[in-house]
């Protein structure tokens, strides 16, 4: 799945840079947000039917919401602190952090604001999940259990989860599944909303 | 404002929806489908937007570089975070509770 959404990533890249006509690119936005809607309903459908959500808050009681939170803040605080040193203003910077590691959603929705944070966007989602794969074990072993679900963001409740268990224990695991449940949800609240879409 | 409310109301939408469906035992597995196209379709389009735009191609290198900077920053902004959280709450490295 990774490899199919990068390669169509880069394909419409190429097409973008060579053939594809203005006319298009016009159109497109229009596209995007119909493509988005459809998107954003089959996920909400796939949790739905899933039906563990409200289960999952039950068995650990509304404290767990805590430590999304405190991603969520620790995350747009420091993405607005670098973006001083970046040529990025301070709510761009805390759109593109505020994607959380949803590559094929963040950035589609910058698109409709601007190619160039569209892009940082893209390879920001794309790197939190991967060196937050990679970070996981390490952060677990060194700082804690709880917070090495903060690392990937929103891929905690699917991708990562099984990485999660194996670097810390089963209880863990509910901490990490809500943890990207609630920050998924924040991602189409937050990121067009720090940039005024 | 008004894409914030469209987006948020179709995936709440899809909630309820899928949680409806599940009340009925109705089984979809083309939705798997759909949402694979979609996102496929999604990036590819998102992907001609940038590579149409000629300082996105001209910048690609401290695009990168940005993204890079941001993403250290979130990791660490995200871990001292929860790290303060669960102190505060109480509970030990392990993600137990000290009282349990």
């Amino acid at each position: 799945m990774t490899k199919l959404i990068l390669a169509s990533v880069i394909l419409g890249v190429v097409s973008g840079a060579t053939f594809i006509p203005d006319g298009f690119i016009a159109v497109s936005g229009d596209l995007l947000i119909l493509g988005l809607c459809i998107l954003l309903f089959f996920v909400g459908m796939d949790l739905g039917r899933e039906g563990t959500v409200v289960a999952s808050f039950r068995k650990v009681g509304f404290r767990v919401v805590v430590f999304p939170l405190a991603v969520i803040a620790g995350t747009l605080l420091s993405a607005m602190l670098v973006s001083f040193f970046l040529p990025i203003t301070a709510r761009e910077s805390m759109a593109v952090s505020a994607g959380f590691g949803w590559y094929t959603l963040a950035p589609v929705i910058l698109s409709e604001y601007n190619a160039q944070v569209s892009a940082v966007s893209f390879m920001y989602n794309v790197m939190r999940e991967m060196i937050g794969i990679i970070l996981i074990p390490l952060v677990a072993k060194y700082i804690g259990f709880v917070e090495c679900t903060s690392l990937p963001g929103a891929a905690a409740m699917d991708v990562c989860l099984p990485i999660v268990e194996k670097s810390t224990a089963p209880n863990i695991t509910i901490y990490s599944f809500i943890s990207g449940v609630v920050l998924s949800f924040s991602v189409p609240i937050l990121v067009p909303l720090l940039v005024g879409l | 404002m008004e894409l914030l409310a469209l987006y948020l109301g179709m995936a709440l939408l899809g909630y309820f929806a899928g949680a409806g469906l599940k009340k009925k035992n109705v089984q979809l597995g083309w939705i798997g489908k759909v949402t694979t196209v979609a996102v496929v379709a999604l990036v590819y389009v998102m992907g001609s937007r940038i590579g149409s735009d000629e300082r996105v191609i001209a910048s690609l290198d401290s695009i990168g570089l940005i993204a890079f900077v941001i993403a250290i920053a979130s990791f660490a902004g995200s871990v001292l975070f929860v790290f303060l959280a669960r102190k505060l709450m109480g509970i030990d490295k392990r993600g137990l509770r000290n009282i349990d």
